[in-house]
């Protein structure tokens, strides 16, 4: 037993170790609630600098028994994860200090270390477990300030979750049924060779299960009243943490999946994308709630991110692409590529816009009893709480896709993408959308900047400040220097395709 | 009966088993209705418990305590299937060789860390009472 | 043996009737016992075709989905009580702090 030898796997040991530590301490101390916060923010960045010292591995490194692969996709998904984590982490230091901070953090911990896992899964076994303990976790975290709306949120979150979960599981019996095996290579490759009504069925299954999780647009129902009803903060870790995990689970199968369907179903996928951002965009214009816009929203920008599902499939024997700096890159990979970038630049925009609508929140829990997150508490925010409305705005900008923002950069390469492979309605009808989205993002941006306060200017909670700045600074610095991350989407997205 | 029995086939001792088993409390009642005479009174129609007088009403609302008791009986007495694999593992002469820190074997150092994280479970349920009746 | 067709079949019926009970039913813990059926016929779908299998992965596999379900009841329990205690019913249809 060599212990270096499972060096890249040592930020989710460390993780987990740190969560039953924060249990044990958190039921033996009293009043531990600040220091758990500040050792989970510790634990995360060492993880994060663990992750990130072998961010780019030419190789995949394979662990236990061809279960566990830390590729380059898997340690852009973990960065991802961890980033999302830590910046709510910040966030919570100021919300979470009390009573229960400790079963807070851990949660959040487990949560982080599940999402991980199911990046690095390339077996059905570990991939189940890992998003099993990510969506526990989030279950009870929706769960956690008990108020009514929480445990309403909590609970269809739950059903809808765990029948998903059950849809997918299904899916995975029906897969080894057929191919013996539960290597997600070896479910690939006999689905390829030996093509059987049974797999169509079981893909149907697993698609279900992964589109829940993604809120794509039939399985999109528990969304928006989950991420409006949830505490603020655990929202953000919902849309930017929790959903981008189904699309972690969702490249490593439904790629191997496209494949195996000789790429003649991607029209279905285009379809559902094309519902899923139309519609989400659609039922956003007529919210008054703006989490429950940003929850409709999200939506929306899964249905962008589930274009690249569509240029895998339609890139088929379309020549190489030169742009984009350097050496040609086959269209499916720039597909690939430009949905990591946009789930990168969505999980910092969406973590952003959350923890701003929890700023708003509790400013506004001590004056009135109205629903905190009316688009009626922003009138002014400009001059209530100006770091905060200003970096409102920037996400709004971000979300819409106006340069040089991370969401611009995403949708640029992911749109491109589309219409080097033939997919040119589909390019067109998510360029459109994007300016339909700008309808309600200006909507609030002109209730923070140009109506009058309703209320005196108040102080902005320095944990929240925190995080939303380097939320905004890290959105910006996608998309004025974005090479490096071009690169190294692409890089990630080589993984998936076989060489 | 030639040839490879059907799967059916297996099941025949126990079709019959529930047919005899579903005719013998049927007669017996039909027994008891035509033999024995019918007496009807106030004491014999009331609930039997044990010979004593029945005291309150049959239906009663649980405590909600027996349900934060049972989450934590489920999620525990579960936890305990993983040992019935690790036995097989355990058994293996192979697994034997895999050593960790130079002493431990291998099986026994996971299955400890299973336990601790367990141990760390229960002490948790203890200290925040939700094992406590009240 | 019993045909892997039977099994199959089994599964199926299970998933078909978790399935409905999920639409029809509107008191929490029916939904839960509804869920745990469709947990449950993967299990049986992965422990019949384990048998027809060179490899335990199937049931090994099971055990697994068969621990996380018992924690996924323990969540779902312990979400449903809270509710109990705030709104005083488990019938999901009488909750909605929120509108649709």
């Amino acid at each position: 037993m060599e212990f270096a030898h499972y060096a890249p796997l040592w930020g989710e040991a460390l993780l987990t170790v740190l969560a039953v530590l924060i249990v044990l301490l958190g039921s033996l101390m009293k009043n531990s609630g600040k220091l758990m916060g500040y050792l989970s923010l510790a634990g995360l960045v060492a993880a994060l600098g663990l992750v990130s010292s072998n961010l780019t591995i030419p190789k995949p490194e394979i662990f236990f028994y061809d279960t566990i692969s830390v590729d380059g996709l898997s340690q852009f998904f973990k960065a991802v994860f961890l980033i999302v984590s830590l910046l709510v982490v910040i966030a919570s230091l100021s919300r979470y200090t009390g009573k229960g901070a400790d079963e807070y953090f851990a949660l959040l911990l487990l949560a982080t270390v599940g999402m991980m896992v199911v990046a690095s899964s390339i077996d059905l076994v570990t991939l189940f477990v890992g998003f099993e303990l990510a969506s526990l976790s989030t279950y009870s975290l929706a769960a956690f300030d008990k108020s009514k709306k929480n445990l309403e949120a909590a609970m269809k979150y739950f059903i809808f979750g765990s029948v998903s979960s059950a849809f997918m599981l299904f899916g995975f019996s029906l897969f080894y049924g057929m191919a013996g095996s539960t290597r997600l290579a070896d479910v690939a490759s006999t689905a390829l060779s030996n093509f059987a009504p049974a797999t169509a069925v079981a893909l149907l299954f697993v698609i279900a299960g992964f589109a829940f999780k993604m809120a794509l647009v039939p399985f999109h129902m528990w969304a928006p009243d989950t991420y409006e009803g949830a505490p603020p903060l655990v929202s953000a870790l919902l849309a930017a943490g929790s959903k981008k995990m189904g699309f972690a689970a969702a490249f490593r199968v439904l790629i191997v999946a496209l494949v195996a369907l000789r790429m003649e179903w991607y029209l279905a996928f285009a379809i559902l994308a094309a519902l899923t951002m139309t519609l989400g965009n659609l039922a956003a214009c007529w919210q008054n709630n703006v989490r429950r816009i940003l929850a409709y929203s999200s939506i929306a920008q899964a249905g962008y991110i589930a274009i690249g599902f569509v240029v895998v499939g339609a890139a088929y024997g379309v020549a190489p692409i030169t742009k984009f700096g350097g050496a040609a890159v086959p269209a499916a990979q720039l597909g690939i590529a430009g949905a990591l970038l946009l789930i990168l630049g969505h999980a910092l925009m969406k973590t952003g816009a959350f923890i701003g609508t929890a700023q708003v929140a509790s400013m506004v829990a001590k004056g009135n009893d109205k629903d905190p997150d009316d688009i009626s508490n922003y009138a002014g925010l400009a001059r209530r709480a100006p770091i905060t409305a200003f970096c409102m705005l920037i996400f709004m900008f971000a979300l819409a896709g106006i340069p040089p923002t991370a969401g611009y950069i995403g949708k640029f390469v992911l749109f491109s993408s589309a219409i080097y492979s033939g997919l040119v309605w589909l390019a067109v009808l998510a360029i459109l959308n994007s300016a339909l989205s700008l309808v309600y993002y200006l909507r609030i941006i002109s209730y923070m900047y140009l109506r009058e306060p309703v209320g005196p200017k108040v102080a902005e909670s320095k944990g929240y400040v925190a995080a939303l700045v380097l939320t905004m600074l890290a959105v910006v610095w996608i998309g004025v220097f974005p090479q490096g991350f071009i690169d190294w989407a692409l890089q990630a997205a080589a993984v998936l395709l076989p060489q | 009966m030639a040839g490879e029995p059907m799967a059916v086939d297996y099941y025949i001792p126990l079709i019959i088993f529930m047919i005899v088993g579903a005719i013998v409390p049927i007669a017996a009642m039909a027994a008891i209705k035509i033999i024995a005479p019918l007496r009807p009174s106030r004491r014999k129609q009331s609930t039997y418990e044990g010979g004593l007088a029945p005291i309150r009403d049959a239906k009663i609302q649980y405590s909600v305590q027996y349900y934060l008791f049972a989450i934590v009986f489920v999620i525990f007495d579960v936890e305990v299937l993983f040992l019935y694999p690790w036995i097989y593992v355990y058994a293996n002469k192979a697994m034997q060789q895999f050593m960790v820190f130079g002493f431990m074997n291998y099986a026994v150092f996971e299955m400890l860390l299973f336990i601790v994280v367990l141990l760390v479970g229960l002490i948790y349920a203890v200290k925040k009472e939700a094992l406590r009746w009240v | 043996m019993i045909p892997l067709e039977l099994n199959i079949l089994l599964a199926s019926v299970m998933f078909t009737i978790g399935l409905y009970g999920l639409i029809t039913q509107k008191n929490g813990v029916k939904l839960m016992m509804c869920i745990e059926l469709l947990l449950n016929s993967a299990n049986i779908n992965l422990v019949a075709f384990s048998a027809y299998q060179p490899n335990v992965n199937g049931q090994v596999f099971a055990l697994f989905s068969i621990a996380l379900a018992a924690a996924e009841a323990g969540v779902g329990f312990a979400i449903l009580i809270a509710l109990y205690r705030l709104y005083g019913t488990i019938d999901l249809d009488s909750i909605h702090a929120m509108r649709w």
